[in-house]
């Protein structure tokens, strides 16, 4: 049995859950209100969502009504969960996170590699093979229950009790029963790696400013009107991943009638200039097509054969 | 019963119960124990669930209502019209574009002294880019309607009730506003009301009807000697309302024991500048105000009708010397947007200095980083500003916040 930090029961503790749209984080969130006893909240990152990328649930507990009054989203959170440890490469998950707070983790992976993703070794580190588990369990790699046995532990925001009580608010029929047994299970495998560092909540302060994710550009860097020129809307994201079909481009049979490129919602097709000064499309984006397939439907094709093919990715040709 | 968060209201609650629940599942509840007669909405993100669980309510026989499925929010609204001057007790909900739609439609229900309720889950329109996040678009049409709002679910589920109440005291259409996503989508814990409360708080009131006895015409065509009489005969009855929604907080306090008034002050006394704000950005500002006590909060729960009066009377009761708003609204060309132009006109006689901040619209969270900028600019502000406002946390170049005054970034 770990040892519980000692807390302040007034002060505001916050919970950050990393996860894939679809894994269920935000549920996750909503375990820990229904576990909680006493005030609590929880809500989504907002942002974009999609099948599998990656998203952000919070939850705050207090057990005064006031210290969980603001409706702002979490900054420094004290524990953060992981669902999934490949977001820690897509993502910073230890942002916000003081010395002393707590990485949990669903993972195969030795500690040492976990840390050295995260380059922090002045936290806390709860690792546990959730998928593993869950599959054992649950016959299916669902880890959102699986992970809050490894925060009850370590956290003693609430106890197993507390949460199967959750789980039976959440969930309907066999699932109950499975669900239960999984963070029991949890709670007796997860491994857990403490640094001699108490958690001291005055430093974790939010860097100022820095909800407005100042490497974007600004109010004056539009052009009239606000066009983007930008595919799928930012150049940033790798909107190409949510989609499940995958474009292919034949140049043999395109005629260059650019019926494609006006078709696309995403501005996915590439063209490049030719001597002459016009544009020709070469292909597709793949970081920002979402495999809508409206290129294939608008192309005219040459000697009755499409310019353009989708395939199902992982799958046979479409 | 296929929508499970909504399983507390598939059964008469007989006691006062703690739930936890999203902000449109909690008013979705709440509609359901008001009994409504007709619902009739059409989907809209953020507002979507709200309905959502009004239609499994309704399909599983919970609830006897007609759920009527249209084909836009303007028929949605005309239907609700329809079916409310039938003397049916109506619910409607809607966000973001979908209200903008339906703006044609709205004179008419307060035109008509129509007890409609709608919810609204706050969300931008479109322009120039499409955003599904929080805005306030509600306050784009200043037809009539009541609007109140919400800061957290326990105020959504109780305005939903209220809402209710005020219209069939009134006989005007009301709206209850919640923000888009970080309420309608936030999991929140709060005390539901017996259903047994909610009947006694929502009695069926004598309403205006057109029988065949008493056979009349609604909406007909009116020469340049009839509209203006009745459009003051509109304005004198809206000035009635401000009592009946005292009434109805009363009423509701007395069942329920939480206390309303339209105007609520947080940590005023003896501050010299308070913010004048509403919605759920009111929990953000109290949370910041613990290590801020020299900047006092007054909340407007009633948006309309404004109440002018009071808001001046706290005002000068507390000493209070200059004003800061905080909006999620903007008007291109106008002296000032909205919820601004509100407050300088409720308190233009005092004629203290007042700036209208212009924050968190498309959901950007509105933040402690905000407030202390507003603290630092209220302390600057010397006499009545030439513009009466500005965007506040908002990227101006890329890696410059449009504020010549912030030099503190850190990233």
């Amino acid at each position: 049995m770990v040892k519980l930090s000692s807390k302040n029961e007034d002060e505001l503790t916050s919970v950050r859950i990393h996860a894939r749209g679809g894994q269920g984080g935000v549920t996750a969130a909503q375990l820990v209100v229904y576990a909680y006893n006493g005030p609590a909240k929880c809500f989504p990152k907002f942002g974009a969502e999609r099948m599998g990328s990656p998203t952000e649930a919070f939850a705050k507990v207090s057990q005064d009504p006031d210290a969980i009054r603001s409706n702002e989203q979490v900054y420094t959170p004290r524990y953060v969960c992981v669902l999934d440890d490949t977001i820690a490469r897509d993502i910073c998950v230890t942002d916000g996170l003081a010395s002393g707070g707590w990485v949990i983790v669903n993972t195969v992976k030795s500690v040492d590699t976990i840390r050295k993703f995260t380059n922090r070794e002045d936290l806390n580190y709860a690792l546990v093979d959730a998928t593993g588990l869950a599959i054992e369990k649950l016959g299916r790699p669902i880890t959102n229950t699986a992970i809050l046995g490894a925060l009850a532990k370590v956290s003693g925001l609430f106890t197993l009790e507390d949460l199967e009580r959750a789980i039976k608010i959440q969930f309907r029929g066999d699932l109950i029963k499975k669900n239960i047994d999984l963070i029991k299970n949890v709670y007796d495998k997860v491994q857990i790696f403490e640094v001699d560092i108490p958690y001291d909540s005055k430093s974790a302060e939010k860097p100022k400013w820095n909800h407005l994710e100042l490497n974007y550009g600004g109010a004056k860097d539009y052009e009239i009107g606000v066009v983007w020129y930008t595919p799928g809307a930012s150049l940033k994201v790798n909107t190409g991943s949510w989609g499940a079909y995958e474009i292919f481009f034949d140049p043999d049979h395109c005629i260059q009638c650019q019926l494609c490129y006006f078709a696309c919602p995403d501005m996915a097709i590439t063209r490049e200039q030719q001597d002459n000064g016009e544009w020709n499309v070469v292909g597709t984006d793949a970081m920002h097509c979402k495999g809508c397939r409206l290129c294939i439907e608008v192309c005219p094709g040459k000697d009755g054969i499409k310019a353009r093919s989708a395939k199902l990715k992982g799958e046979e040709e479409f | 019963m296929s929508i499970e968060p909504m399983e507390p209201f598939f059964k008469e609650i007989k006691d006062p119960i703690e739930l936890a629940m999203t902000g449109n599942y909690a008013v979705a509840g709440a509609v359901t124990q008001t009994d409504p007669d007709v619902i009739c909405a059409f989907p809209i993100t953020p507002q979507t669930q709200s309905v959502e669980g009004l239609s499994d309510i309704v399909h599983y026989g919970r609830l006897h209502a007609a759920f009527v499925n249209v084909e836009s929010e303007h028929a949605a609204m005309t239907f609700c019209t329809g079916a409310c001057a039938a003397g049916a007790r109506t619910f409607c909900a809607t966000a973001s574009q979908g209200y903008l739609l339906m703006i044609e439609t709205l004179p008419m229900a307060s035109g008509w002294r129509l007890p409609i309720t709608m919810l609204i889950s706050a969300r931008a329109f479109n322009a120039p880019n499409l955003n599904i996040w929080n805005a306030w678009e509600f306050t784009l049409a200043d037809v009539g309607w009541n609007v109140l709002l919400a800061e957290n679910v326990q105020e959504t589920y109780d305005n939903a009730i209220i809402s209710l109440m005020i219209a069939e005291k009134s006989l005007f259409p009301t709206m209850f506003v919640h923000d888009g996503f970080i309420i309608s989508h936030a999991v929140h814990k709060f005390m539901a009301i017996p259903d047994e409360q909610v009947r006694r708080l929502t009695p069926q009131l004598k309403r205006h009807t057109i029988t065949p006895e008493k056979p009349g015409m609604w909406g007909s065509v009116v020469t340049p000697e009839q509209l203006m009489e009745q459009r003051l005969s509109l304005d004198l009855a809206k000035k009635t309302v401000p009592p009946k929604i005292d009434e109805a907080f009363k009423e509701f306090e007395s069942e329920t024991g939480r206390k309303y008034e339209q105007i609520e002050t947080i940590k005023c006394d003896g501050v010299k500048s308070a913010i004048v704000t509403m919605g759920s950005m009111c929990g953000n500002i109290a949370s910041w105000q613990k290590k801020n006590p020299d900047i006092g909060l007054i909340k407007l729960r009633v948006y309309r009708p404004f109440p002018m009066l009071e808001l001046r009377k706290i005002v000068q009761n507390f000493g209070i010397e200059k004003i800061a708003v905080l909006e999620k609204s903007d008007a291109p060309g106008a002296p000032t947007a909205q919820v601004g132009a509100s407050v300088l006109a409720a308190l233009y006689p005092l004629g203290i200095p007042i700036k209208d901040f212009i924050v968190g619209e498309g959901g950007r969270d509105v933040t402690r980083d905000e407030f202390d900028l507003v603290k630092q600019k209220l302390g600057q502000l010397s006499g009545i500003p030439d513009q009466f406002y500005e965007f506040i946390g908002v990227r101006e170049q890329f890696n410059k916040i449009w504020d010549p005054n912030v030099m503190e970034v850190s990233k």
